[in-house]
């Protein structure tokens, strides 16, 4: 069930997205640059090419994200430690305990990324004052789908990963790993050896959800699909995982 | 008290983490300085005090962009989220009762302060050391060589050779004095402020006691409000640096004024004293 609590947190963005974004409160007359620029531009904080930019514009631009990471991170796993024997002794089947939990955080997943990515959308529209044409949907609805999933994935990662090692743990180790991830995707040409392996580059996940870059697995809804099977995979070996996991012991926090 | 919170901490996986990553940090800095300069000539090579964790130079770059940005989680880590365990745990009240509820929360923001200052110092100062007996004492200084046209503009801010784009450097004796000195200095001053932030985050979590997750995100947010307003700012004179987490680390001096940082750690020790204050008077009364 959908608590209130969980409805504000999704709702959190909004304020986030309107001081960050605030520069699109003004508009300007005569701007040049096409509306998908100015959005690309303020999604990720920018929208230079990838051997271009450098990592702390990078992860600054990722600030929504992690932001969902932080509200959601414990989303499965605080009622893991805090109820499961309760839990598991009325509900055997802990696989349609995981499902309902894991369709939650992906709802809350679209919903917020609904309102960070539309949000961020609708202001550059004011910004600017240019018509929104088929490219410029189209652009909105990857990014959208693009954030949505990704941000669901890692969000999910952090939810199995804090049974092991904890919440605050297992968010600053996909943290830093993401940020890893991000450093080889920017460096990936001066890196010996793996520079010659380019589906390594198409692999990263940073790659695939910068979508400006276009060095990921493909273009248009084929990152997509991508952090769809990445997804899949999570949820998958989750779901082995919380069948598996002996409660009475698993108190990490 | 503070002797059992003392060693609760340093027994804990948090703050284990955090001086591990530290530490991973400085080794991978000294290291980083070493492979840049091997096998070159003595005077080209940077000075002790040059070669810090939190001196910038273009050698370290990467490192030190990564490090940055995961400061604001980093200095939660130490003792920050205690209070949510105790309550958790269900131990709180046990403590309370056995020290009183005041030495409790002071005693408990005591330590946290001891652990935020002792997790950033002890890997800094190991660094220190380090360089200290490997580089050499003559070499170049992170302002540049001696006679340098751009030193006395940097160091002085006098702008007498050429047009000086900041004040002069902070503590100016010492810098002209014991440039290792300088390092140690702000080394210290450096983990200073991390332990007053980590008491900060730890008088936050009176509120937010529900998950220490969630407890990552307050300083996050507070840190990203003022890398805004530095990208509002940005080329606007006369330019004020917002970066609060870079003000001890050296990395220039442009925008940089002590009246500023001063006024956010003064302005932090006044929530921490009125939130350890509201927290002992609302748990008196209950």
């Amino acid at each position: 069930m959908v608590k209130s609590r969980d409805l504000w947190k999704v709702m959190f963005v909004l304020p986030v997205v309107l001081f960050r974004k605030c520069n699109l409160l003004l508009p300007v007359t005569g701007e040049t640059l096409p509306m998908e620029e100015v959005f690309l531009k303020n999604i990720f904080m920018e929208n230079a090419l990838r051997i271009e930019t450098n990592i702390t514009v990078l992860m600054s631009g990722m600030l929504e994200i992690v932001i969902f990471s932080l509200l959601f991170g414990a989303h499965l796993y605080h009622d893991l430690y805090e109820n499961s024997v309760y839990i598991f002794i009325r509900q055997k089947s802990r696989s349609r305990w995981y499902a309902k939990r894991a369709a939650e955080l992906f709802l809350f997943s679209v919903v917020y990324s609904l309102l960070f990515v539309g949000g961020t959308f609708l202001l550059c529209r004011f910004y600017t004052g240019q018509r929104i044409d088929t490219e410029t949907a189209e652009i909105f609805a990857v990014t959208y789908i693009l954030i949505a999933l990704f941000s669901f994935w890692i969000t999910l990662m952090i939810n199995i990963t804090a049974v092991f090692t904890g919440s605050v743990t297992a968010f600053l180790i996909h943290y830093i790993i993401f940020m890893i991830f991000t450093a080889l995707a920017i460096g990936f040409e001066g890196i010996p050896v793996i520079n010659q392996f380019r589906i390594l580059l198409k692999l990263n996940p940073a790659a695939n959800l910068m979508v400006f870059w276009n060095d990921g697995i493909g273009r248009g809804l084929m990152p997509a699909a991508y952090f769809l099977v990445l997804c899949a995979g999570t949820y998958a070996a989750g779901n082995v995982l919380i069948k598996r996991m002996d409660i009475s012991i698993e108190n990490k926090e | 008290m503070i002797r059992m919170q003392f060693r609760l901490m340093i027994n804990k996986k948090e703050f284990q983490l955090v001086y591990l990553i530290n530490l991973v940090y400085v080794f991978l800095v000294y290291l980083k300085h070493i492979s840049a300069y091997w096998g070159d000539e003595v005077s080209t090579i940077l000075s002790p005090g040059s070669t810090s964790a939190i001196v910038w130079h273009y050698n370290i770059s990467r490192i030190y962009h990564i490090y940055i940005i995961l400061l604001p989680f980093l200095l939660v880590l130490p003792f920050a989220m205690s209070f949510i365990d105790d309550n958790k745990n269900l131990i709180l009240f046990a403590l309370q009762i056995r020290s009183g509820v005041k030495v409790y929360y002071i005693a408990k923001g005591i330590v946290c302060f001891i652990g935020g200052f002792l997790a950033f110092f002890v890997p800094l100062f190991m660094n220190f050391i380090l360089n200290h007996v490997t580089f050499p004492d003559s070499g170049l200084t992170f302002m540049g060589d001696l006679y340098d046209i751009n030193f006395d503009s940097l160091v002085t801010g006098a702008g007498l050779t050429i047009e000086a784009r900041g004040p002069k450097t902070w503590f100016l004796p010492l810098f002209l004095a014991s440039q290792e000195g300088y390092t140690l200095l702000f080394c210290i001053l450096f983990s200073i402020e991390m332990g007053i932030f980590s008491t900060f985050v730890y008088v936050v979590s009176f509120a937010l006691k529900r998950s220490k997750l969630i407890l990552l995100l307050p300083f996050y947010l507070i840190t990203a409000c003022f890398e805004k307003l530095e990208l509002i700012y940005r080329g606007r004179e006369p330019y004020l640096c917002y970066s609060i987490l870079s003000y001890f680390m050296l990395d220039g001096w442009y925008g940089k004024d002590p009246l500023f940082i001063g006024t956010v750690i003064l302005a932090v020790l006044f929530i921490i004293v009125l939130g350890i204050h509201w927290q002992i008077r609302r748990d008196q009364l209950e």
